[in-house]
């Protein structure tokens, strides 16, 4: 539900093209969290992010976010048990329904979720600190791509399915019976 | 992997194996002095980081092509101006160490990523403690040192930024060089 704060323990997805980083880095960067509402996937609701429409953009390069406290609530080193209200990070559930995203219309994202608060720089490196690199989906490697529904019946961020294969082989056969009918007689 | 840095990598690495022979020594270069096993290593050591450096650029060079939405949420195409002043600090780092900086020091450790905003972001890990978070967007630059997980932020520009960064090394490399990582994937 919109609003619900996701709990410690749960993963978020994001979503990268691979030429984003160099070829050799294997450390995932603190730049790329700096953004004050940090959009995500959450897990325990996409549960085959390899079938994101981010997938079919280019961004397969999924990182996986570990939600947990050091993310949450970020404190000065100096002052462990010091709370600072102003570095917290509220992590929260948003789910997108049809038309609401503007760059993608059509879909809707039940398992959108966001990373609220100020980005500081010892927060992106928390947040870095606690990804690792989730998976690189290589195109045409994956399960055959379906079209799945959400709770409220619209469809939801799966890419649309292929039929291509299907018809092809059909088609061959249908050619095949008919030049068999015709030599027949 | 880490080294005991007190000692210089080559030295370490006298007894034959895979590291000795990526420093570039041989059975016959066994023979030789500590100062000219020190002096090679210093230059395997400046070759090292210069092709690191050259690889950055390269990287760099590519970002120009990244477009738009390189990332789920909001991502925007780095700008020119962004590329070119990491360009120019990547550089200036590259040539101090060459000239100077492989006398004394292992190369720092560099992570480099676009931001969502359109600029470039680079921690620079110059000891194991001591970390540099640089990140410039256009003519702007945020520039903040993390020490044991103290995070200090540090007015800087183009024009000092580079100078900035390596007084900060220099300052701190005689009483911790025996803490720093050194980075076998580019060393061989």
């Amino acid at each position: 539900m919109k609003g619900d704060i996701i709990p410690n323990g749960e993963f978020l997805y994001k979503y990268v093209k691979p030429e984003t980083f160099p070829d050799d880095q294997t450390e995932i960067p603190f730049g790329i969290f700096q953004d004050e509402s940090l959009s995500c996937d959450w897990a325990a609701i996409q549960k085959n992010p390899e079938r994101s429409f981010h997938i079919a953009e280019g961004k397969n390069l999924i990182v996986r976010i570990s939600v947990c406290d050091e993310i949450k609530f970020p404190c000065n080193p100096e002052q462990p048990r010091h709370k600072q209200p102003a570095w917290e990070q509220k992590i929260e559930h948003d789910p997108i329904a049809k038309g609401e995203d503007q760059s993608h219309p059509d879909i809707a994202n039940p398992s959108h979720s966001l990373i609220n608060g100020k980005k500081k720089n010892h927060i992106t490196k928390a947040i870095a600190r606690n990804s690792v690199i989730y998976k690189k989906v290589v195109p045409g490697q994956n399960d055959p791509i379906e079209e799945v529904g959400n709770h409220d019946g619209e469809t939801t961020n799966q890419a649309p399915p292929n039929f291509l294969p299907g018809l092809i082989i059909a088609f061959v056969l249908i050619a095949i019976i008919i030049a068999f009918i015709f030599i027949l007689s | 992997m880490s080294q005991n840095r007190n000692t210089p990598f080559s030295v370490e690495c006298t007894i034959p194996g895979i590291q000795q022979q990526s420093s570039g020594a041989s059975i016959f270069s066994l023979q030789q002095s500590p100062d000219a096993y020190i002096a090679q290593d210093r230059l395997n050591r400046a070759n090292a980081f210069a092709a690191f450096i050259n690889s950055r650029n390269q990287y760099l060079s590519r970002l120009s092509f990244l477009g738009n939405n390189w990332m789920s949420g909001s991502s925007k195409q780095p700008t020119d101006r962004s590329i070119s002043l990491s360009r120019d600090l990547l550089n200036n780092l590259g040539y101090w160490y060459a000239y100077k900086g492989s006398e004394s020091f292992v190369y720092p450790k560099v992570i480099m990523s676009p931001t969502p905003s359109g600029g470039i972001a680079m921690e620079i890990e110059l000891f194991p403690d001591m970390r540099a978070f640089v990140t410039i967007f256009d003519e702007k630059i945020d520039y903040e040192v993390e020490t044991k997980g103290n995070y200090v932020e540090f007015q800087a520009d183009k024009d000092n930024i580079s100078k900035q960064l390596l007084a900060l090394y220099n300052s701190n490399g005689t009483k911790n060089q025996s803490d720093r990582t050194i980075f076998p994937e580019i060393i061989e």
